[in-house]
C-alpha cells in the first residue's frame, strides 16, 4: 500500500497530508510505503503502477467543523464535485487523472482518499487544532486504516467529527486478524 | 459563458478562458452585426515579483523569479542569470552554457509536449479536453505523457528537482552532474527524438483555418545556434538591435481591462508576435540538421504566418531541442568548477532569452553590495495579447452570426495557439494614491 500526502507544507490547514507522511516516515514501519506530493499533476498516473492500494491524503473543503476526517474509495461521485475539484493544481487533480487513466485504458490500483477538513489555508499559517488532532488521530491509527484498506472497500463515505476516536471504524484486535 | 441581446447590439463573454495556464476570459461586443470591441481581459492577480525583488540579493534572484511559472521556471532563471551576468560583467564558461542549454531543452521538451497535445490539439480534433481526446487517440497521449516525463527527467537530474530547479546561481552551477548522469538519458532523448519526429507528422495533418496576417514576428538572434539564451533580438519587419535597446523599440503599456501589461513598438504602437513560429521564420537555418529537414518536408511553407501552425512549430523544435540535448551530453565534459569567480560591483544589466512561450526580458540593476535596486520582467504573453486581441479583431466579422458557443469557440482556438501563461504575465497593479 502507497500513501501519498497531498498540500502545501506552508500553507496552515493544507499541509495535513503532507505532515501525515512526514510523522509516518520519521515514526517508521508503518507499513505502507510514503510519498509527498506538494504538486500534484498528470504525474500522479505515474503512481498507479507503483501500489495495488494507494491512498490520498488531502485537505479538503465542505464547510464542516475543521479536523473532520472523512474517508473514501475513489472515484466518488459525491466527492467529485465537492473536493477533488480542490486538488487540481493547473487544472490537473486527482479527478482529471483518474478520468484520464480510464480513457487511456490504463489499470487503475484500488484508490482511497483521505479527506481533512480545513479551517485555516494561508500561506505561513498554523494548522487549526481541530487538524491538528486529526493529524494525530491519522498517524496513531495507521495501522487500523491500513488493515482496514487493505481486506475491503470503504463503500459511502464515512465521516468522524473531530475527536470521534472510532476513526477509521475498524479496529484491529476486534476483527481478529492481528 | 454568458451574453445580453438588446435590438442590435451582441455581447459574448468568456468568462473563464480554459485549457491555458492562469486566469483570463475574453469580452466580445458587436453592435447591427459590426465588430465594436474585443477585449482579453485578464483577471489573475497581479503578483508583484519585480517590487518584491528589490533589496534581495542577486544570487535568490534565480530561485525567486522561477516561480513565477511552474512550466517554464528555466526561462526565468535564464533570463535573470544572464542579466545580472551582464550586469556583474561575469562571462561563465562554454561549458557551463552547454549546460545552460541542457536545462532549456528539458524545459522545452516539457513545455511543448504539454501544449501540443493536452492544451492546443483537442481544438483541431473537436475534443473537449485531452481526457475525451485519450480515448481516441491513446497513443498520441501516451507519447505527450512520456515526453512530458523526459522533459522533467532532465530538469530534475540537471536541476535538482522536476519542478522549480534549484541549481542555477549567477556564473554558472550551485553543482553541475556527473557525466554518467547525464548519460542515463541517452536512451529516453533517443526514443523523445523519434516521438518528436511522430508529433510532427500527427500535428502537419490537422485541419488548420487559412488565416495568415502580416505579423512583425520578433525573436532572439544568435549567428551560430538555434535562439534560446543569447543574442540579439530580430524581427520580420528589420529590427536587429541589442538586448540592451529593447526597452527602446518595444514598449509595455497599462490597459484598464487587464491585469497584465500590454506590449507593441515603441514608434507605431503596433503589436507584434514572439513565440516558436517567430523562433523559425527568423532561425530556420540554425535548427540542428534533423529538425531542419522535418520542418523543410512536413508540407508547410516557410516563412509561415499562419498562427494555428505554431503547433507544428512547436513539433519542429521538439526534434530540434531533443536532438541538441543529445548531442550536448555527448560533448559533455565535466567542468573544472560548477561556476564562474566573480567580483560583486553595482552594476546594470539586461537580457533576453527564449522560453517555450517566447522572448523573455530581464533587466536588473543592482548596488555595490549586490542588492538589487531595480527589476524589470517581460514575459511573452504580456507581449502577445496585444497581438491576440488584433487577431481576434480581424478573424470575429466572419463569426458574429455565428451561435455564441461557436463564437467563444473561435475566439479560444485562436489565444490558445499562443500558449499563453496568464499567471506568468500578471505582474502590475495601478496605484490610484487620492489624498485629502
Amino acid at each position: 500500500m502507497l500513501i501519498v500526502g497531498l498540500g502545501n507544507a506552508d500553507a496552515g490547514d493544507d499541509s495535513a497530508g503532507i505532515e501525515i507522511v512526514r510523522r509516518l516516515s520519521e515514526l517508521g514501519n508503518c507499513g505502507c510505503d510514503l510519498r509527498a506530493e506538494t504538486a500534484p499533476g498528470v504525474g500522479l498516473l505515474d503512481l498507479f503502477p507503483v501500489a495495488d492500494v494507494i491512498l490520498f491524503v488531502d485537505a479538503v473543503s465542505s464547510g464542516r467543523a475543521p479536523g473532520t476526517l472523512y474517508l473514501a474509495s475513489l472515484p466518488s461521485k459525491e466527492l467529485e464535485g465537492r473536493t477533488l475539484g480542490a486538488l487540481s493544481s493547473h487544472g490537473w487533480g486527482l479527478a482529471e487523472v483518474l478520468e484520464l487513466a480510464h480513457s487511456l485504458g490504463r489499470a487503475i490500483p484500488r484508490l482511497f482518499l483521505l479527506g481533512i477538513e480545513v479551517g485555516t489555508v494561508a500561506q505561513g499559517a498554523a494548522r487549526s487544532p481541530g487538524v491538528e488532532q486529526a493529524v494525530g488521530l491519522v498517524v496513531e491509527r495507521i495501522s487500523d486504516l491500513r488493515a482496514l484498506l487493505l481486506s475491503s472497500e470503504v463503500g459511502v463515505i464515512r465521516s468522524f467529527v473531530p475527536g470521534d476516536r472510532s476513526f477509521p471504524g475498524f479496529r484491529i484486535q476486534d476483527s481478529g486478524n492481528r | 459563458m454568458a451574453s445580453e441581446n438588446t435590438k442590435r447590439e451582441k455581447a459574448v463573454k468568456i468568462d473563464y478562458l480554459t485549457r491555458v495556464e492562469g486566469e483570463g476570459g475574453v469580452y466580445v461586443r458587436s453592435e447591427s452585426g459590426e465588430l465594436r470591441e474585443v477585449k482579453i481581459n485578464i483577471f489573475e492577480p497581479p503578483r508583484f515579483f519585480e517590487a518584491f525583488l528589490r533589496g534581495r540579493s542577486f544570487q535568490e534572484v534565480p530561485d525567486i523569479t522561477a516561480r513565477i511559472c511552474g512550466i517554464c521556471p528555466v526561462a526565468y532563471q535564464m533570463s535573470a542569470v544572464h542579466a545580472l551576468e551582464a550586469a556583474l560583467e561575469v562571462t561563465p564558461s562554454a561549458e557551463i552554457r552547454a549546460l545552460r542549454r541542457l536545462l532549456y531543452c528539458g524545459e522545452w521538451i516539457e513545455s511543448h509536449a504539454l501544449h501540443i497535445y493536452m492544451l492546443n490539439a483537442p481544438d483541431f480534433l473537436g475534443y473537449e479536453s485531452v481526457v475525451s481526446m485519450a480515448g481516441d487517440h491513446p497513443q498520441e497521449v501516451e507519447r505527450a505523457l512520456r515526453l512530458k516525463k523526459i522533459g522533467n527527467r532532465l530538469l530534475a537530474i540537471l536541476g535538482g528537482r522536476s519542478v522549480h530547479p534549484v541549481s542555477v546561481c549567477v556564473g554558472g552551477f550551485y553543482k553541475v552532474p556527473r557525466r554518467k548522469e547525464l548519460e542515463s538519458l541517452n536512451e529516453d532523448l533517443h526514443w523523445a527524438l523519434e516521438a518528436s519526429k511522430e508529433t510532427l507528422s500527427f500535428v502537419s495533418r490537422l485541419p488548420f483555418p487559412n488565416y495568415a496576417p502580416d505579423y512583425e514576428f520578433v525573436s532572439v538572434a544568435h549567428p551560430n545556434e538555434y535562439p534560446m539564451n543569447e543574442g540579439r533580438i530580430v524581427s520580420s519587419k528589420g529590427v536587429d538591435i541589442a538586448p540592451e535597446d529593447f526597452e527602446r523599440v518595444y514598449l509595455e503599456k497599462q490597459v484598464d481591462h487587464s491585469t497584465a501589461l500590454y506590449s507593441g513598438r515603441a514608434d507605431n504602437g503596433s503589436s507584434y508576435f514572439v513565440g516558436p513560429l517567430a523562433r523559425i521564420n527568423l532561425n530556420m537555418d540554425k535548427l540542428m540538421p534533423e529538425a531542419l529537414a522535418a520542418a523543410r518536408s512536413c508540407g508547410v511553407s516557410w516563412p509561415c504566418r499562419n498562427p494555428y501552425m505554431g503547433i507544428v512549430a512547436r513539433a519542429i523544435e521538439l526534434i530540434h531541442v531533443c536532438e541538441e540535448a543529445l548531442a550536448i551530453i555527448e560533448a559533455y565534459r565535466e567542468p573544472a568548477a560548477s561556476r564562474a569567480e566573480f567580483k560583486v560591483c553595482a552594476g546594470e544589466g539586461c537580457a533576453a532569452t527564449e522560453a517555450p512561450r517566447g522572448l523573455l526580458y530581464h533587466r536588473y540593476r543592482i548596488t555595490e553590495q549586490g542588492l538589487v535596486e531595480f527589476a524589470r520582467i517581460i514575459p511573452p504573453t504580456a507581449q502577445n495579447y496585444h497581438r491576440m486581441e488584433d487577431d481576434l479583431r480581424a478573424i470575429l466579422p466572419g463569426v458574429l452570426d455565428q451561435p455564441e458557443a461557436q463564437i467563444a469557440q473561435v475566439c479560444e482556438k485562436l489565444i490558445r495557439t499562443y500558449d499563453p501563461c496568464i499567471s506568468c504575465s500578471t505582474h502590475f497593479v495601478k496605484l490610484r494614491l487620492e489624498r485629502g
